[in-house]
C-alpha cells in the first residue's frame, strides 16, 4: 500500500511541472486569443486608390474541388463565389427600398411589358460581349425552370429587341416592385457556350433533365473577377480587367477558402487567415473576441422567425388560442434572446405581415398604425380573457378547454439552428408561466424540413418564417395568407372569417384571399388603391394572426479593415446582400495602399 | 467411530446427499450474515481503500444531487438572471454564473443531474445483465444453446455501434431518460457477453464447478454461486465502462444534435449550446462550456476509482482477507479477523 502511495506522489511530482508548462503555455495562446490589440481602423474611401496586388480572402462552405457552377443545379454550387462571378440583373439597396444597376443598366415596367436594358459594356470572362441575346436565353432556361417569373410571363413572350433591349410581354398586368422583386435574385451566368445546347434541349422537350443535370467545371461569368483555378482548400479568382465594375476594383485576388461551421469562420477571422465573413449570426460576446480591425456591417434580411401553428389543430385551429399566445409571448424579450443580448434580431412590432421592423418602416404602410392589435407581450390579462372566452379555464395553474383537455402542445425546432432554439426556449418559458404546458422539441434539420414541414409527420407548432425575403408588402403577404406553403406547411383556409378593418367588434366577412392578392399584385404599388388593399389584408393578418411573427433577422457581415477600407452602416450600399460581393463593384471595398 | 467412516456409511445408506448441517442458522444469524456480507463488508472495504472512497463519494454526492438538488435548488428559467455572467460575479446568487439566456448553469447542471443517472443506471443494467446473462448461459451450458447465443452475439458485434444508435436515436426519437440509456447501449452487451463466455468456459472447467454438478445442483444455482463471484469485478468494471459509455455517447449525440432534447436541460445539450454560442473561443464564456465538462468528467471519474476500489468486493482471492463482524465455524480465522466467505472457498 505504502509502495503504491509512493508511486503516486512520484507520478504526481513528475506531472507537476508539466501541468505548469501545459498551463504557461496554453496562458500564451488565450492571451493571444483573447487580449487587446492595436488594430488598424477603417480609413475614408476617395475613389482614387491605386491598383494593389492584395488578395481579399472570404470563406465559402464548398469544397472547392467540388464545386461546379449551374446555380440550376443544386449539387455544391458555391453561393457566394457565385454572387462575385457572376453578375445579378439588379441588386437591390433593402435601407431605401430601391434597386439598383447589375447586369442591367435600366428597367421600365408597364401594363402589358417589361423592358429591361443589358449594360452595353458587358463582357463574359471568355472575352465575348454579354448582350440582350444572352438575357433572353437566361430567362428562357429560368421559365423553363419553373421560375415565378413565370406567372407573369411566358417563353413566348420573352424577346430581344435589338443589342440590349429585352422586351417580355406581360400576361399579367404586375407592379414594378413585385416585376423587380421576382428577379431580383436572378444571375446572368448562362453564356451561349454552355448553355445553348442546353436551351435547346429545353426546347425540344421542356421535361428534359438537361439543365439541373449539368455540372459546369468553371463558371463563365461577367462579375468583376473571374475563375483562375481551385486547389484543395481555396478557390482563387482574379480580377477581369474587362469587367463592366473594373474601374472601382483595386485588388488583384478575391480568394475564398473552404471553411465549414460558425466556429471555424468565426476563428478564421480571428485569426486574419480570411478578410471578411459574408453573412454570419454572431452574438456580443463573439465579437468582443474579434480584433479591433474586425467592422460588423448589417442589412435588413426581411425574414425571421415566426410560429406556425397548425390550423387543422383542435385547439390552434382557434383564433383565440392563437390571439391569447400572441398576448403571452414578449416577441422583445425572445427577439433579445435570440440574438444573444445584440441587436442582430429585430422583434416584430405590430404583427400586419409587412416586412421593416428593423427601422419600424413597416408601419409606414399603415395609415392608422394604433388601430391595429399590438399584441404587446406579457399581456396576460388579455390572454386569459380571450381564453376564457374560448371556453378555456384555468385549473392547477394550466389552461384546460371546455372538454377538460390540457392547452398542450409540442413546439418543434430545427437543433441546428441555434438562434431559433433560443428564441424558441424563451417563447415557451413566457407561454408556460402563462399556464400552456409546451414542449420543446428540436429536430434534425432533414427531418424536420422533410417531414414535419413538408411531409406526413406535421407540426402542433413550429418555427417557420413569416416573409419569403422580398420586401414590397405583396410579397409577405401573400407568403402569409395565399401561399402554397401557407396552405400546405400549416393548413391555412383559403377564405377567413374578418370583422371590416379598424373595426374588431364589426360583423364578420368572408373574405377569399387569392383574389384580393391577385388584385394587389396587379396594382401600381405607388397607388392609393394598392395602398388601401395592402392595409385591408394587414388587418386581415392581424387579426387572425396565420403565423405569429415574432422577430426579422438582420444580416451580420464582418470586414477586416487592415488591408482594405470599407464603406459602413449607414450608406445604402452596405444593404446590398452580400456586402463583401457587392462593395467591390461599386468601389466601396477597396484595398488600401500597399506599404 | 471417525468421521470418514460415519461418511461412507452415509453414502451406503444411500443418504448421502440427504445429509444436513449439523448446526443450523437462526433467522437472526442469516440476516446478520447477509447484512455483514453486503452491506458491512463492502463498507470496510470502501472505508480501506482510498480510491473506493473518493468515488463512492463522488456517486454519493451525484445521488444525492439527482435525487435531493431538483427539490432544493432553483429551476433553470429564461432570463432569471443577467446573460452570460461569470460565476461569482454577483455574489452567490449564480454561484457558477449563468449562460446566453441569462439561465443559472448550477441549476441547469443540478436539475440535468437525475435524467442523466436514469439514463446511465438504465445503460449499465442493461448492459450488464444481458452481457452476463447470455455470457454465463453460454458458456455454462454449450452445445446448441451456446452456438446460437454466441451466433446471435456476433451478429450484434458486426453491425457497427454508432451508425446503429444514430439510426435508432433518429426513428425513435427516445426522450425517455430510460430509453434513451437503453438505445446508446444497444449492442454494446455483445462483447460483454463473449467475454464473459470465455471467462465461464474456462471457470466451469474448475473442480468445484464439477463438485457442484456431480452433487445436482441446478445451473442457475451453480452459475449464480460458483461462477458470478469469478466474473463480479470483471462484471463491475463493465457496469461502469457502459455507464461512462453511456454518459459520452448521450453527451456526443445530444451535442450533435442527433438525439431530440426537450424543455429539460441535459449536460450534452448544455455543451452544445455553449460551443455553438462561442463558449470555446471566448474567456468569459468559458464557465458556460466547463461546468457541464467538469460534472460529466467528475462522474465518470468517481465511477472508475468506484470500480477499481471495490475489486475487492468481489474478487475472491482478495475478498478473503476481509475482515468480518460474524463468526462462522466452518472458516479459517486468524489472529484476530474471521473472514465472511463472500467467495468460492
Amino acid at each position: 500500500m505504502r509502495s503504491e502511495g509512493m508511486f503516486h506522489r512520484d507520478v504526481e511530482a513528475s506531472r507537476r511541472p508539466f501541468l505548469q508548462l501545459v498551463g504557461a503555455t496554453g496562458a500564451a495562446a488565450l492571451a493571444g486569443c483573447f487580449g487587446t490589440d492595436s488594430s488598424p481602423s477603417n480609413e475614408e474611401i476617395t475613389g482614387d486608390e491605386p491598383m494593389t496586388d492584395r488578395t481579399f480572402t472570404a470563406p465559402t462552405s464548398v469544397l472547392p474541388e467540388d464545386m461546379q457552377w449551374n446555380s440550376a443545379n443544386d449539387s455544391n454550387y458555391p453561393d457566394r463565389p457565385g454572387y462575385v462571378v457572376f453578375d445579378r440583373l439588379v441588386y437591390f439597396q433593402a435601407t431605401t427600398g430601391e434597386f439598383v444597376a447589375g447586369a442591367l443598366a435600366d428597367w421600365e415596367v408597364t401594363e402589358d411589358a417589361a423592358t429591361l436594358t443589358v449594360q452595353d459594356d458587358l463582357t463574359w470572362h471568355n472575352g465575348t460581349d454579354a448582350t440582350a441575346d444572352d438575357l433572353v436565353r437566361k430567362l428562357h432556361i429560368s421559365l423553363y425552370d419553373s421560375h415565378p417569373i413565370g406567372n407573369f410571363t411566358a417563353v413566348e413572350n420573352v424577346t430581344a429587341v435589338d443589342e440590349t433591349t429585352v422586351e417580355v410581354g406581360l400576361e399579367t398586368t404586375v407592379s414594378e416592385p413585385v416585376f423587380l422583386n421576382s428577379i431580383k435574385s436572378m444571375l446572368l451566368d448562362t453564356p451561349a457556350a454552355q448553355y445553348d445546347d442546353i436551351l435547346s434541349e429545353l426546347e425540344d422537350d421542356p421535361e428534359s433533365t438537361a439543365l439541373s443535370d449539368f455540372a459546369a467545371a468553371e463558371p463563365i461569368g461577367t462579375g468583376p473577377f473571374q475563375y483562375e483555378r481551385t486547389g484543395e482548400q481555396e478557390l482563387v479568382t482574379t480580377k477581369f480587367e474587362d469587367s463592366h465594375w473594373a474601374d472601382r476594383v483595386n485588388f488583384a485576388e478575391y480568394r475564398f477558402r473552404f471553411i465549414d461551421g460558425n466556429e471555424q469562420a468565426w476563428q478564421a477571422i480571428r485569426g486574419g487567415s480570411v478578410d471578411a465573413l459574408h453573412n454570419i449570426f454572431t452574438s456580443p460576446d463573439i465579437m468582443g473576441s474579434f480584433p479591433n480591425s474586425v467592422l460588423e456591417i448589417q442589412q435588413p434580411a426581411n425574414w425571421g422567425l415566426s410560429i406556425a401553428f397548425d390550423h387543422d389543430h383542435k385547439h390552434f385551429g382557434r383564433r383565440a388560442v392563437r390571439k391569447a399566445i400572441a398576448h403571452a409571448v414578449d416577441r422583445e424579450i425572445v427577439a433579445e434572446n435570440s440574438a444573444g443580448g445584440g441587436d442582430a434580431k429585430a422583434p416584430v412590432g405590430t404583427p400586419t405581415g409587412i416586412v421593416g421592423n428593423f427601422d419600424d418602416s413597416a408601419d409606414d404602410w399603415l395609415d392608422n398604425p394604433g388601430g391595429f392589435e399590438e399584441y404587446a407581450g406579457r399581456n396576460t390579462d388579455r390572454a386569459a380573457e380571450l381564453l376564457e372566452s374560448a371556453g378555456f379555464s384555468m385549473e392547477d395553474g394550466t389552461w384546460v378547454d371546455e372538454d377538460g383537455e390540457t392547452l398542450t402542445f409540442e413546439c418543434k425546432v430545427p437543433a441546428a439552428w441555434n438562434e431559433w432554439v433560443d428564441a424558441l426556449i424563451t417563447f415557451n418559458q413566457h407561454l408556460q408561466d402563462f399556464g400552456i404546458e409546451t414542449n420543446l422539441i428540436t429536430r434534425d434539420d432533414s427531418v424536420y424540413f422533410g417531414q414535419d414541414l413538408y411531409g406526413d409527420t406535421g407540426f402542433d407548432a413550429a418555427g417557420f418564417w413569416w416573409s419569403d425575403g422580398w420586401t414590397y408588402p405583396y410579397h409577405s403577404l401573400n407568403w402569409n395568407l395565399n401561399s402554397a406553403d401557407a396552405q400546405t406547411v400549416y393548413n391555412y383556409p383559403t377564405s377567413v372569417d374578418v370583422p371590416p378593418k379598424g373595426d374588431p367588434d364589426g360583423d364578420p366577412e368572408t373574405v377569399e384571399l387569392a383574389p384580393e392578392l391577385e388584385a394587389l399584385v396587379g396594382m401600381d404599388a405607388d397607388s392609393d388603391a394598392a395602398r388601401r388593399k395592402i392595409q385591408e389584408l394587414a388587418w386581415i393578418f392581424n387579426y387572425d394572426l396565420p403565423q405569429l411573427p415574432v422577430q426579422e433577422k438582420i444580416d451580420q457581415c464582418f470586414v477586416s479593415v487592415e488591408n482594405f477600407k470599407v464603406a459602413e452602416n449607414p450608406d445604402p450600399a452596405t444593404s446590398v446582400q452580400y456586402p463583401t460581393t457587392y462593395l467591390p463593384r461599386v468601389g466601396k471595398l477597396v484595398a488600401k495602399a500597399e506599404d | 467411530m471417525s468421521e470418514r467412516t460415519e461418511s461412507l456409511r452415509a453414502i451406503d445408506d444411500g443418504d448421502a446427499f440427504e445429509a444436513v448441517a449439523d448446526k443450523t442458522m437462526s433467522r437472526r444469524e442469516r440476516y446478520r450474515r447477509l447484512f455483514d456480507r453486503w452491506v458491512l463488508a463492502p463498507g470496510r472495504i470502501i472505508r480501506g481503500d482510498v480510491r473506493a472512497r473518493i468515488g463512492a463519494s463522488i456517486l454519493l454526492l451525484y445521488a444525492l444531487v439527482g435525487l435531493f438538488g431538483p427539490r432544493l435548488y432553483t429551476e433553470p428559467e429564461v432570463n432569471q438572471g443577467p446573460r452570460s455572467i461569470t460565476p461569482l460575479s454577483e455574489g452567490l446568487t449564480h454561484p457558477l454564473g449563468t449562460d446566453n439566456l441569462g439561465r443559472d448553469i448550477l441549476a441547469q447542471i443540478i436539475h440535468a443531474t437525475p435524467s442523466m443517472l436514469q439514463m446511465i443506471v438504465a445503460g449499465g443494467l442493461f448492459v450488464t445483465v444481458l452481457g452476463v446473462t447470455v455470457g454465463t448461459t453460454a458458456g455454462f451450458s454449450g452445445g446448441r444453446t451456446d452456438r446460437v447465443l454466441s451466433l446471435l452475439t456476433d451478429i450484434v458485434m458486426t453491425i457497427p455501434g454508432l451508425p446503429l444508435i444514430v439510426i435508432l436515436a433518429a426513428l425513435l426519437e427516445p426522450q425517455d431518460p430510460v430509453v434513451t440509456g437503453l438505445v446508446l447501449t444497444i449492442n454494446v452487451w455483445a462483447g460483454l457477453a463473449r467475454e464473459i463466455r470465455s471467462q465461464v468456459l474456462s471457470i466451469s472447467r474448475h473442480s468445484y464447478v464439477e463438485a457442484s454438478q456431480a452433487m445436482g445442483l441446478s445451473t442457475p444455482t451453480i452459475i449464480v454461486k460458483d461462477i458470478l463471484p469469478n466474473i463480479m469485478p470483471y462484471v463491475l468494471i463493465t457496469f461502469v465502462n457502459a455507464a461512462r459509455q453511456v454518459i459520452f455517447a448521450s453527451i456526443g449525440l445530444y451535442f450533435l444534435g442527433v438525439l431530440p432534447y426537450d424543455s429539460v436541460v441535459n449536460w450534452g445539450v448544455m455543451i452544445d449550446q455553449a460551443v455553438s454560442g462561442g463558449a470555446m473561443h471566448v474567456m468569459s464564456l468559458a464557465h458556460w462550456l466547463i461546468a457541464p465538462l467538469a460534472a460529466i468528467t467528475l462522474l465518470s471519474f468517481g465511477l472508475i476509482l468506484f470500480s477499481q476500489g471495490t475489486d475487492r468486493m468481489f474478487n475472491p482471492r482478495v475478498r478473503a482477507r476481509h475482515s468480518s463482524t460474524t463468526d462462522t465455524a466452518d472458516e479459517p480465522a486468524d489472529e484476530t479477523t474471521t473472514t465472511t466467505g463472500g467467495g468460492i472457498r
